[in-house]
């Protein structure tokens, strides 16, 4: 701000070497910007949480994490030995893997290296970890985690908008928060004995722009690897990194900036420039040659599992040649050519279950795959409500706005009051003061409910959060609809029909409609569940679909809409009617909404409809039974078992989510329908032949597909490496600021990720990490064109973030796209 | 020296000598002896103990607490005079009886939970043996009527807890915790044993009964009494994790949620049930019902300020918890014994349910977010505070307060009342108006009805002096954190950010203390060969 004075006051400091700010600053940026965002809990969508890396080759990352911080991308060698053994793959999966590397691996290499253990990775150390080694220090007591804890205990007081209702001063920034923190604080004298602590954090400067550039040169850090340094520090403390990152994803959406992180990361070096600072001349000599000893480690770090590569590979060649086969198996032409009812469900896996139980109880319903926001990119505010709630991939920003309509006379006032009364009820019980005579007057009277939560988890039905502060009744009379722009323009009827349309097409329903056509969003149900956003629809950004369903339906009801569309080649039969159904995937029961606005003609159809939904639920109960233990159930109990289960507020395993998800294909329903994909692929209708101009390739490729991708290696990571890209076991789990997130315990860093309750039944892992292999059926040619436009979705599959296969549209020919060439596999 | 014993209605209405016990006032003594004995045999049960066993053991021993708390109320006090009879030990009256019933049916709804939350986590069979073990002791420490019992009992509580905190042996700061409480516990056992060793060598027993009667007879008491109440409160004090020694208890949340919610199953809160079994010998030592005030209030003061500052959910329930404990130690030392039992009760009740559904603060957070009321004002609470003074006044005026409650009781109400009228008098609206005053008639008669109701089963000698300190000190904690609310970001609540962090100081030297006893590794740190490559590689 004021450059004279930062001058003057830089050149009375006795600085060794004159610092390079811009430089050091940018390497900052750089470090900064591989840190993927973390969504808060209320909207968990999955994310990659590598995203920021994906310009580079996985093995590459793998090594230069393993060396970085000692985070894992594979799995132990144990456990592909134990995939081996139970023949998840076979010799000739090992061969193609080790043929596809630069430098093929003899065969031999790979049967030895099965029947070993992989060499242990040593991270590079940092200053703390230097400290922690000469001190001798116990583990409860050791500076990394002090260091850790306390710019941890900083940041969610920092962020916190919710849990606390005193919060600290906040002036300044973040790095100057954690300063005057920092500087009052004692326990660095007093429980970690560091004498000198005062001295050293009152010589910190008092903005992180001035820290960084002076840390860099005191740590004697050459230039070439400040980059690395400040990128390890960051993964240090990833899970707030994370956390500012995402501040800094949706300042950016709205078109803005933000520096929290940069703040962060200066937090972390003056850690790591005062415990040097602190320590003796061997401290500096051992980190000189730490530092020298920086590119080896890496490649050290490649070396060491560069084999479990070629077997990660196998197993999911292994998976991918099954899903190929049964591609090629399937009898084209299964689907009836003029169905009665067209049911378009979310792309999300556990819709692949449902689907094909639909279908083969009514080969009358035709299904589709398309994202489960249906192509509104909308936000929702609800009836007496002024919060906005995104309602679509985190990828985007809100342009429209839902609200809700024809709601009865005084129910928005009568919400609030309500959600007001709630929330002074909450001030009295937390209160510190009014919390001694709340216990006396109503503690006794959480005996039953105790009771009541223990031994009738059927009963304990909040409706979730689109219920809050409504009866039964009054939500049912809500219409969601699409009123406005997101900035509160007027939507006019133009808008609409170019909504609508750009929706119709995106799902490839540009002709052959059916008299009822349902739009059939998702959501669980589960209660006291920190992540129960996580397993709701992440197109919808982790609510459920509902909403967007139901404003979809009415929209492409409307006539004036539907003339319009019309004129633009989308013909719509007067009969058909558009009508929204939400399926709820922790119980697999369907509700649809709305249905006596359709008109009586469709009675018949709606009510078999039901009927046959119903009996879809049976079978997708019975199918996903088997691993939730409740085989042995009745169809009746089980059903009830599943209630209970989303309502148990114990529960720490309501479903499984995503869990399993392995592949991803954009093709006509005829290519798979039939086939049991055991609930494991994400499944998007796409007819090459209506996409005249590649723009619905383009749109599938690019958003549909990379969001399969952040769900597929949310799964991935965290099962690899729980402990750095997973949140932990959930039962210590103590949310942090409202919906920031979770500590695992009292404290430590932020967790982000899944929970291992999400991967784990207890026996073993329930996700089996495989990276995501994408089916397109289109012309090589379309996919090229589309790729030669999208450097970032290029990286993807250049890069080994996901395997690219086509699917030949007039044949069975499966190709995979290897270093740019589409090949054939035998 | 007038004396009173605690439990009139018992005492008054079977005068001890005067009733010849049938057999049959016998069965609450005998089905309250099964309830330790049944939970004990579970945790040494050489089949193991599954958790889903524990639970059908617990739900009997649930049923046997009702029926024998229910029997109790309605049958005679069995001879307790002679040490060969069961009911000389073993005895339920209205203090015991419902915090048995508390306990056994706390301990049922979380080993449900357990059941349930801990599926498939690794040494569950450890976990329910402990978890046995832990209630075991903790209910033989309830129905016992003699010191020396429950002083053992109390002792095996902790040792058996320590195992539960230590579920996860893989996190150093669960073991850190654990071995703070472990050494915290081994010191209040020592002033136990100490204080034990001077009653039982003054009054000749240590039979809370006959302890009791000793008190009575005697009209000044020595000083070893006094020595030994003293010792046993400050017992109780540092079992009760008060300030300075409640770090453990901040740092409970290393171990899983239900581990959390069992605190209040007996494990936290009995000292307050040995002060009230001792209230009697406690009421006539000053100094040790001053010890009790001097801990309890500034930790209830502190501890709730610490609660409205902290940004993870149980970390608040945590200072919460302490807190709560403070107000029913202070309680107990101004000898409000009624009420401590009530709060004792309704306290467990509440927190229990609040950690075992901590993870719905998100959906609650969520709701809030839809409408989020907007900020007090200080006219609203100003008001707020005027209306129900001036309605206290009045209904006093009428119906005479003094015989219904005590004025320091109202100003506790008083500030409650007015957290909860305060936002709809601010949102102005009739109807919000309305609803604010039903909601505030609710919760007026249900402090009035339950203090009534405690009053009547247990007897309370509140000193007014005392009252009066705890009421002004709530009072100004309320002052304080309205104005930190006015104005968040003002200076008020920046000092006081700044000085909180005493409440954790108080917690360094604990810390250290214990990493100096028992660190959580042997000194010989195998972190060294950690670094070994980055050594090798500097040499």
């Amino acid at each position: 701000m004021y450059p004279s004075t930062n001058h003057a006051n830089r050149s009375s400091s006795p600085a060794p070497r004159p610092p390079a700010p811009d430089a050091a600053l940018a390497a900052a940026a750089q470090a900064c910007e591989r840190i993927a965002p973390t969504w808060p809990l209320d909207r968990f969508i999955a994310v990659n949480p590598l995203w920021g890396h994906v310009a580079s080759p996985v093995p590459r990352v793998a090594a230069e994490l393993a060396a970085q911080s000692g985070a894992r991308m594979l799995m132990p060698r144990a456990w592909y030995r134990q995939q081996w053994e139970a023949g998840r793959f076979g010799i000739e999966h090992l061969r193609r893997a080790a043929r596809a590397q630069r430098q093929p691996i003899p065969e031999q290499r790979l049967l030895a290296a099965l029947a070993a253990d992989e060499p242990t990775i040593v991270p590079r150390p940092r200053i703390v970890d230097l400290a922690d080694a000469q001190e001798l220090r116990d583990p409860a007591a050791s500076w990394r985690g002090f260091v850790i804890d306390t710019i941890s205990e900083v940041c969610a007081s920092y962020f916190d908008r919710t849990q606390a209702s005193a919060r600290g001063c906040s002036d300044g920034g973040l790095y100057a928060t954690w300063l005057r923190v920092a500087r009052a604080d004692r326990r660095p004298r007093s429980r970690m004995q560091l004498a000198r602590y005062p001295e050293l954090v009152d010589a910190l400067p008092t903005s992180a722009t001035e820290l960084l550039p002076r840390a860099l040169v005191e740590l004697r850090v050459p230039q070439d690897l400040h980059v690395e340094l400040l990128g390890g520090l960051l993964l240090d403390i990833n899970g707030w990194a994370s956390w500012c990152a995402y501040l800094r994803w949706t300042a950016r959406l709205a078109g803005a900036d933000d520096h929290h992180i940069v703040e962060l990361l200066a937090i972390r070096l003056a850690w790591e420039w005062m415990l040097l600072r602190a320590g003796d001349d061997t401290r500096m000599r051992q980190w000189q040659a730490v530092l020298a000893a920086w590119p080896a480690a890496q490649i050290r770090a490649r070396a060491a599992r560069e084999i479990d590569w070629v077997l990660q590979r196998a197993i999911e060649l292994a998976w991918s040649d099954d899903l190929a086969r049964r591609l090629r198996t399937t009898t084209h032409g299964a689907v009836r050519a003029h169905p009665r009812v067209q049911a378009v469900f979310c792309i999300d896996v556990r819709s692949e279950v449902f689907r094909r139980a639909l279908e083969s109880v009514d080969d009358g319903v035709a299904t589709l795959g398309f994202a489960g926001f249906f192509g509104l990119p909308v936000e929702y505010v609800a009836l007496g409500s002024e919060h906005a709630q995104p309602q679509l991939p985190g990828l985007l920003a809100p342009r429209y706005r839902v609200t809700d309509v024809d709601a009865p006379q005084g129910l928005a006032d009568a919400r609030r009051d309500r959600l007001h009364a709630a929330q002074a009820y909450d001030g009295v019980r937390s209160g510190p003061a009014s919390g001694f005579a709340f216990v006396e007057a109503f503690g006794l009277a959480y005996a039953p409910k105790l009771l009541a939560e223990a031994f009738a988890p059927h009963r304990q039905d909040d409706g979730g959060p689109r219920r809050a502060a409504l009866t039964g009744a009054e939500l049912t009379a809500l219409a969601p609809r699409l009123t406005a722009w997101a900035d509160g323009r007027e939507l006019g009827l133009r808008d609409r029909i170019d909504l609508a349309e750009r929706m119709l097409r995106a799902m490839s329903l540009v002709r052959g409609f059916a008299p009822l056509v349902v739009l059939v969003g998702h959501g669980a149900s589960t209660r006291n569940n920190p992540h129960a956003a996580g397993l709701d629809c992440g197109a919808c950004c982790g609510q459920t679909g509902e909403v967007n369903a139901r404003a979809a339906a009415a929209l492409l009801d409307e006539p004036e809409v539907r003339r319009g569309l019309a004129e633009r080649g989308i013909e719509i039969p007067a009969a058909t009617r558009f009508v929204a159904a939400l399926h709820d995937t922790t119980t697999d029961d369907v509700e649809l909404f709305a249905t006596h606005a359709v008109t009586p003609s469709h009675d018949d159809a709606i009510a078999r409809l039901r009927d046959g939904l119903r009996r879809a639920g049976v079978l997708a109960r019975r199918e996903r039974a088997a691993r939730l233990g409740l085989a042995d159930l009745s169809d009746d109990r089980l059903h009830a078992a599943m209630v209970a289960r989303s309502r148990d507020w114990a529960e720490v395993r309501p479903e499984w989510g995503l869990a399993g998800n392995a592949g991803f294909v954009a093709a006509r329903r005829d290519r798979t329908r039939g086939l049991d994909l055991a609930g494991r692929v994400f499944l998007h209708e796409y007819r090459w032949e209506d996409d005249t101009d590649l723009e619905t390739l383009e749109l599938i490729m690019t958003a549909p597909m990379v969001v399969a991708h952040w769900i597929n290696f949310q799964y991935y990571m965290s099962t690899v490496d729980n402990d750095r890209h997973g949140s932990g076991n959930k039962t210590l789990h103590n949310v942090v600021g409202g919906t920031i997130g979770v500590f695992e315990g009292n404290g430590g860093d932020l967790r982000i990720g899944l929970p291992l309750q999400s991967l784990h039944d207890g026996r073993d892992w329930v996700h089996t990490p495989l990276r995501l292999t994408v089916v397109l059926e289109a012309p090589v040619a379309a996919i090229e064109s589309v790729l030669a436009r999208h450097e970032r979705v290029r990286a993807l599959i250049d890069n080994g973030w996901l395997h690219l296969q086509q699917l030949d549209p007039g044949s069975d020919v499966l190709r995979t796209r290897r270093c740019g060439a589409w090949v054939v596999d035998a | 020296m007038h004396h009173y014993v605690f439990f009139e209605n018992y005492t008054d209405r079977y005068p001890r000598g005067m009733s010849s016990p049938s057999a049959w006032d016998l069965v609450p003594v005998v089905l309250a002896a099964a309830i330790p004995l049944l939970l004990a045999l579970t945790a040494v049960s050489p089949a193991g103990t599954p958790l889903h066993r524990l639970e059908r053991t617990l739900r009997g021993t649930a049923v046997l607490a009702v029926v024998a708390a229910l029997w109790s109320v309605w049958s005679t006090p069995a001879d307790t005079a002679t040490p060969t009879t069961l009911a000389y030990w073993i005895g339920l009256d209205a203090i015991r009886a419902p915090v048995l019933v508390l306990v056994c049916v706390l301990a049922l709804v979380v080993a449900r939970y357990c059941r349930t939350y801990l599926a498939g986590e690794r040494g569950l069979s450890r976990f329910a043996r402990a978890l046995a073990a832990t209630l075991a002791a903790v209910t033989s420490l309830v129905i016992s009527r003699h010191l020396a019992v429950m002083a053992l009992a109390w002792t095996c509580t902790s040792l058996a807890f320590h195992e539960l905190l230590t579920f996860h042996p893989d996190r150093p700061k669960a073991q850190l915790a654990a071995r703070k409480k472990f050494l915290l516990s081994r010191a209040a056992d020592a002033c136990v044993l100490v204080a034990l060793l001077l009653l039982a060598g003054t009054t000749g027993s240590l039979h809370v009964d006959a302890i009791a009667r000793w008190v009575e007879s005697h009209a000044t008491l020595p000083a070893a009494v006094h020595v030994a109440a003293t010792l046993l409160t400050l017992a109780v004090v540092l079992k009760t994790a008060q300030l300075p020694f409640h770090g453990w208890l901040i740092q409970v949340m290393e171990a899983p949620t239900p581990v959390s919610a069992l605190l209040h199953a007996g494990i936290v809160n009995i000292g307050g049930l040995l002060l009230l079994c001792c209230a009697p010998l406690v009421e006539h030592v000053p100094v040790a019902r001053a010890v009790l005030v001097a801990f309890g209030l500034p930790t209830a003061l502190v501890a709730a300020l610490m609660m409205t500052t902290r940004p993870t959910v149980k970390e608040s329930l945590a200072w919460s918890t302490v807190a709560q404990m403070g107000f029913m130690l202070v309680q107990c030392g101004i000898a409000a014994w009624h009420l401590a039992l009530l709060h004792l009760l309704a306290h467990s009740c509440y927190k229990a349910h609040a950690f075992l559904s901590a993870g719905g603060v998100v959906a609650r957070t969520r709701r809030n977010a839809l409408a989020r009321a907007p900020r007090p004002r200080a006219t609203a609470l100003v008001l707020a505070a005027g209306l129900i003074g001036l309605a206290t006044a009045a209904i006093a005026a009428v119906i005479g307060s003094a015989a219904l409650l005590h004025a320091p009781e109202m100003l506790l109400l008083l500030v409650a009342v007015t957290t909860l009228l305060a936002p709809s008098l601010r949102a102005g609206a009739p109807r919000r108006i309305a609803t604010g005053l039903l909601a505030s008639a609710v919760l007026v008669s249900g402090y009035v009805a339950w203090h009534v109701l405690f009053a009547r089963a247990a007897h309370g000698n509140p000193s007014p002096f005392g009252a009066w300190l705890a009421a002004t000190g709530v009072a100004a904690l309320f002052v304080v954190h309205t104005l930190v609310r006015l104005a968040p970001d003002g200076r008020l609540a920046a000092w006081l950010h700044a000085r909180l962090p005493i409440g954790s100081r108080f917690d360094d030297w604990a810390t250290r203390t214990t990493l100096r006893i028992w660190p959580t590794r042997p000194a010989t740190a195998t972190r060294t060969l950690q670094l070994s490559p980055s050594t090798e590689e500097i040499a």
